[in-house]
């Protein structure tokens, strides 16, 4: 079979479940003994709730429940919160305290989140370098008012929810070559997930290289002449997060390719820029005054990264 | 223009048929789930929002922008790096929305600097729990420079010409300024998620970007002894990227297919431009023209599938399957652009590469709790990365278009890496919990081009993390690692001590402490500390180490229900030394050639906002200040006396350091907003941004500057000049209460 028709019978192949189970229809079930219902929360958690009935998750869980558990209300996520009711607020019971002085244990509140959203984005939560630290969702997340216009953020925007912790990065965006984070046309999450990856640094393809790919797909090749650490790793040399440096490049020029260059002959003498035979060793772009496709070259004569 | 209107008018279509699917197919659902029950008919007695149902309602922003200063076209590189900027009428915001009565499914069309270079268009229809379509069409301006000059005129795409006889270095060095060298990215991406029960989810994307535009690049027409010239690369690129994702949930397991095409498309195939120190083609002095490939088309097939099961005593397991084929077979163009070079063997170079890589990704966790203080994590991940291109045996290469350089093969880099990981976590208290880990990575090259085929990697950690009270988190971390690699196989020609930083041995420690404490209720403190060091211990010459440090602070606060604002300061440092030998002729292993090169860069910033509610409902103002300033130094110096040589080499081997480049960044902005009505607003923003730079690689540069009689060097002469900008905005903003939109639009 020829490689483009198995991507089609693949393709198919994942349609095919979508479309048949679009007509199942949710089941429906009692609530279990212990609840006492979304109207009792209102008794006592009035703003709260009015506040949260004008979220999507609240006008799902409120007004367009799609399961039993849904119909819980309030109480699909705090659980049953009857003892808690009939004591006044003072015990807890088998609630889930997500905020307060005293919050649920990070897992038990995280196990109630993803007793709903543990797939897609979330597979890989547990044992991810966010749950081995003890992060807890609603760290990041707030379902109770619309604070973000996307993903129930705490804050709203992607970079200020995650600079909360990530300080560092946050303040690469300032510098003087960066993407255009601040300018709000990426993300964090357009490299990253958050929830867990099996690639290094949370990133959302199988490596570093592929998740650049994504959008600057002219630098996959592969080409006739590749450069080999930039085959392997883009971050050998580029900081994406931002960097003082031209190009986000971790060092500058001459200094960064002289790293690795330290051949006899011009790689690698030190270079003054005070004298006129270095003059395109050292100014405007350096090394990549010649050597300017160093991405890799398709070109039969492109060995030295030159054409 | 044409072809991406009709794009986007199929894309609209596409999304109204899109939009009926769904809601058809997912009529029933509805109606179960509207179903009453005893929990819900209370639940629909809560308190509601202010109701918008049933309506078409919308916001917008209208404002006028005027600087109150001079700003160039050429001081506006920078300043429009990522935006444009314009002064006039401005349509800021513009967001349209729809609910039915009958649901709660919505209908929103948004658009963002309307007309503008940076414009932003979306339309999202959902209901949330059933189905998300979005149409997004975003644009992205890149500005490289408003202040190159240049002789060359293109006289087709990619194609740059010079005047015969060539203009003398003088006449270069009057080139006037030409067009913003600049490009336009512009994303279009629909998108359609289904979730046809709380099982199934299915969304299929699809992203179209158009890239137009040029950046500047370089062009050599001869080494050694020959010059360049710096031009602009033309940019008419495509890339379509189209993923399609099914996943299936059940509390016991989950599993995740994804199939994702993505193909690039690059119409312009090679840049042409002229020698400017020779108008006549020679075998042995040059080309007249120079000509180079730029990236050819090429697309990529990937799979993934992910899988999770949940097993008992709270353990799980997850799999992951990712393999992906890239195809790259675009014809060679040809060897050389020089018509004096006659040589048979240029009809047997090859047509193409017939290129294709594979990637596989395979990776396996297994997570358990089997205590409820106890947590047991163990990760594996293989990556393979091979080349299997069909050609590399080159007959002959024309360096340069200039002279003619014996066969060659172009070698293939594949590589695998395999990481493993395993650690513990105990919640020694149930605030408190200490986790202690170990890393391990292996990486192995199958490549000439490589030095050591194949290096392992073990890094032991230790973190404790304290999270159990509402005023205070603090996360510390410590890691120590070591690479060690099988034999350093030195590249013919480079320095046989040196040793190239991603392969050598290196010791790599990692420090990191965040602090969130909560004096007061309305008060957060974040502190953060972050210390890394890489040692390379058999380096002798190459990276010796690098450290980096970054210290800083945040502060938010409320004071009352009127005033929030916040403050962050952070310092970040980092240094990199570098030992080597300058190697020439007969000097090779010259101990007084050896020069050792300090690199150390410096960035603070510092940042404040504020926000006011003068007169509640009536009368809000804030502002905000930051300051970024950035400073690197190339400390560059000789241990001792460059000595033995002639004269020329001893000069070569002479470092002297390179000037400092600084560069600082200071945007402020205020605002007054007065609600002249309980929907209506007037707002006056003042900003004033300024930025200035001292960098000694193109402060002093011009278009062109003779080397030697056979090295003219030619450059654009551009760089991203100070600026000082500032400017009012005026605008009326219409936002209903009742639309909630978050805080970051209007």
């Amino acid at each position: 079979m020829r490689p483009s028709r198995r991507f089609a019978w693949s393709f198919a192949l994942l349609l095919v479940p979508g479309l048949s189970l679009a007509q199942q229809r949710a089941p429906a079930a009692k609530p279990p003994a212990g609840y006492a219902g979304s109207a009792s929360c209102a008794d006592c958690h009035k703003p709260e709730v009015a506040e949260f009935a004008a979220t999507d998750k609240g006008k799902l869980l409120l007004e367009h429940p799609r399961s039993a558990h849904e119909k819980l209300g309030c109480e699909a996520c705090h659980g049953p919160s009857k003892q808690h009711g009939e004591s006044g607020g003072e015990e807890r019971g088998a609630m889930i305290a997500f905020s307060g002085k005293h919050p649920s244990p990070v897992s038990a509140r995280n196990a109630t989140c993803l007793g709903c959203h543990q797939k897609t984005a979330r597979m890989v939560w547990q044992g991810s370098a966010h749950e081995a630290r003890n992060v807890a969702c609603s760290d990041c997340h707030t379902v109770m008012h619309a604070a973000s216009e996307r993903g129930n953020l705490r804050k709203p925007t992607v970079l200020g929810t995650c600079g909360s912790c990530h300080v560092q990065q946050k303040n690469q965006q300032t510098r003087f070559s960066h993407m255009p984070l601040g300018e709000r046309k990426m993300e964090c999450t357009s490299c990253h997930n958050p929830h867990g990856s099996t690639a290094p640094k949370l990133l959302l393809a199988s490596s570093t290289n592929e998740t650049c790919f994504s959008c600057h797909a002219d630098k996959r090749g592969p080409f006739l002449w590749q450069h080999a650490p930039v085959t392997e790793n883009c971050a050998n040399c580029h900081d994406p997060h931002g960097s003082s440096h031209e190009k986000m490049l971790k060092v500058s020029r001459p200094r960064l390719c002289q790293q690795c260059h330290q051949g006899s002959g011009h790689p690698i003498a030190p270079r003054n820029p005070g004298t006129l035979a270095d003059f395109q060793f050292v100014f405007n772009r350096q090394c990549s005054n010649c050597h300017f496709n160093i991405h890799g070259s398709n070109h039969p004569s492109g060995f030295a990264f030159t054409r | 223009m044409r072809s991406r209107a009709s794009s986007i008018a199929l894309y609209c279509a596409a999304g109204a048929v899109a939009l009926v699917v769904p809601c058809a197919s997912l009529a029933q659902v509805k109606t179960a789930a509207g179903a009453p029950t005893t929990d819900t008919s209370k639940a629909t007695a809560l308190p509601p929002a202010e109701s918008i149902a049933g309506r078409v309602t919308g916001a917008a922003e209208v404002g006028l922008r005027t600087f109150t200063n001079s700003i160039t076209d050429q001081q506006r590189g920078k300043f429009e790096e990522y935006r444009d900027m314009p002064s006039g009428l401005l349509l800021q915001q513009l967001v349209l929305f729809y609910t039915p009565a009958d649901s709660f499914r919505s209908f929103r069309l948004q658009a963002s600097n309307v007309g503008l270079r940076d414009q932003t268009v979306s339309f999202r229809a959902k209901q949330p729990g059933l189905f998300d379509f979005q149409l997004g069409w975003d644009r992205v301006p890149h500005t490289f420079s408003t202040d190159a000059r240049s002789l060359y005129a293109e006289t087709d795409r990619g194609v740059y010409t010079l005047p015969v006889p060539r203009p003398d270095t003088a006449t270069f060095n009057r080139a006037p300024f030409i067009a913003p060298v600049r490009s336009l990215w512009e994303p279009v991406k629909l998108a359609l998620g289904i979730t046809p029960s709380q099982a199934w989810d299915f969304k299929a994307e699809y992203t179209h970007i158009d890239r137009n535009g040029d950046r500047p690049m370089g062009l050599a027409f001869g080494s050694p002894g020959g010059g360049s010239s710096e031009i602009r690369e033309p940019i008419d690129q495509t890339i379509h990227d189209l993923k399609v994702t099914q996943s299936f949930a059940e509390e016991r397991f989950q599993l995740v297919g994804t199939y994702d095409l993505s193909v690039f498309q690059n119409n312009v195939k090679s840049v042409v431009a002229d020698n400017p120190a020779l108008a006549t083609d020679s075998p042995t002095l040059g080309s007249s023209r120079g000509r180079t490939a730029l990236p050819p088309n090429n697309l990529a097939h990937t799979i993934v599938v992910n899988g999770g099961l949940n097993l008992p005593w709270r353990t799980r397991v997850t799999g992951n399957m990712a393999l992906s084929w890239w195809r790259q077979d675009e014809p060679f163009i040809p060897v050389t652009i020089n018509s004096a070079i006659v040589d048979p063997r240029i009809a047997q170079e090859p047509a193409s590469l017939d290129g294709s890589v594979r990637t596989t990704n395979l990776a396996a966790s297994v997570t358990a709790r089997p205590l409820p203080p106890l947590a047991l994590s163990a990760r594996y991940r293989s990556y393979q990365y091979r080349d299997e291109a069909g050609v590399s045996a080159l007959p002959l290469l024309v360096v340069n278009d200039r002279s003619v350089s014996p066969a060659d093969t172009a070698r293939r880099d594949p590589f695998a890496r395999r990481n493993a990981d395993v650690s513990g976590t105990w919640q020694l208290v149930e605030p408190l919990a200490v986790t202690v880990g170990l890393a391990w990575e292996q990486m192995e090259r199958d490549s000439m081009e490589r030095n050591v085929l194949r290096t392992s990697e073990r890094t032991p950690r230790v973190s404790v993390d304290y999270t159990g009270v509402p005023w205070l988190s603090l996360r510390g971390m410590y890691s120590k690692g070591w690479r060690r690699g099988s034999t350093y196989v030195q590249t013919t020609g480079e320095n046989p001590d040196a040793r190239r930083f991603d392969e050598a041995d290196r010791d790599r420690e990692r420090t990191s402490l965040i602090a969130s404490v909560t004096p007061i209720d309305p008060v957060t403190v974040t502190g953060t500390w972050q210390v890394g060091h890489d040692l390379y211990p058999d380096a002798l010459f190459g990276v010796q180490s690098d450290r980096s440090t970054a210290v800083g602070a945040d502060v938010s606060f409320a004071i009352g229900s009127r005033i929030t604002g916040g403050a962050g300061l952070m310092r970040e440092t980092f240094d990199d030394l570098m030992k080597a030998r300058y190697r020439t002729g007969t000097q090779l292993n010259n101990i007084t050639y050896d020069w050792i090169g300090e690199n150390t860069d410096v960035v603070n910033t510092a940042s404040v906002d504020l926000h006011a509610i003068l007169i509640p409902d009536q009368l809000e103002a804030g502002g905000s200040f930051e300051r970024s300033r950035a400073r690197y130094a190339m400390a560059t110096y000789n241990p001792v006396t460059p000595t033995g040589g002639t004269a020329a080499q001893n000069a070569s081997a002479t470092a002297v350091n390179l000037p400092e480049v600084s560069q600082t960044m200071q945007p402020v902005g205020t605002y007054l907003r007065y609600h002249f009505r309980p929907d209506w607003a007037f707002t006056v923003r003042y900003h004033a941004e300024r930025y200035t730079q001292n960098d000694y690689k193109t402060n002093s540069l011009v278009p062109a500057t003779a080397v030697s009689a056979t090295n003219l060097q030619l450059y654009l002469a551009n760089y991203f000049q100070d600026y000082d900008a500032r400017y009012f905005v005026f605008s009326f903003t219409y936002r209903p209460q009742a639309i909630r939109i978050g805080r970051s639009i209007l």
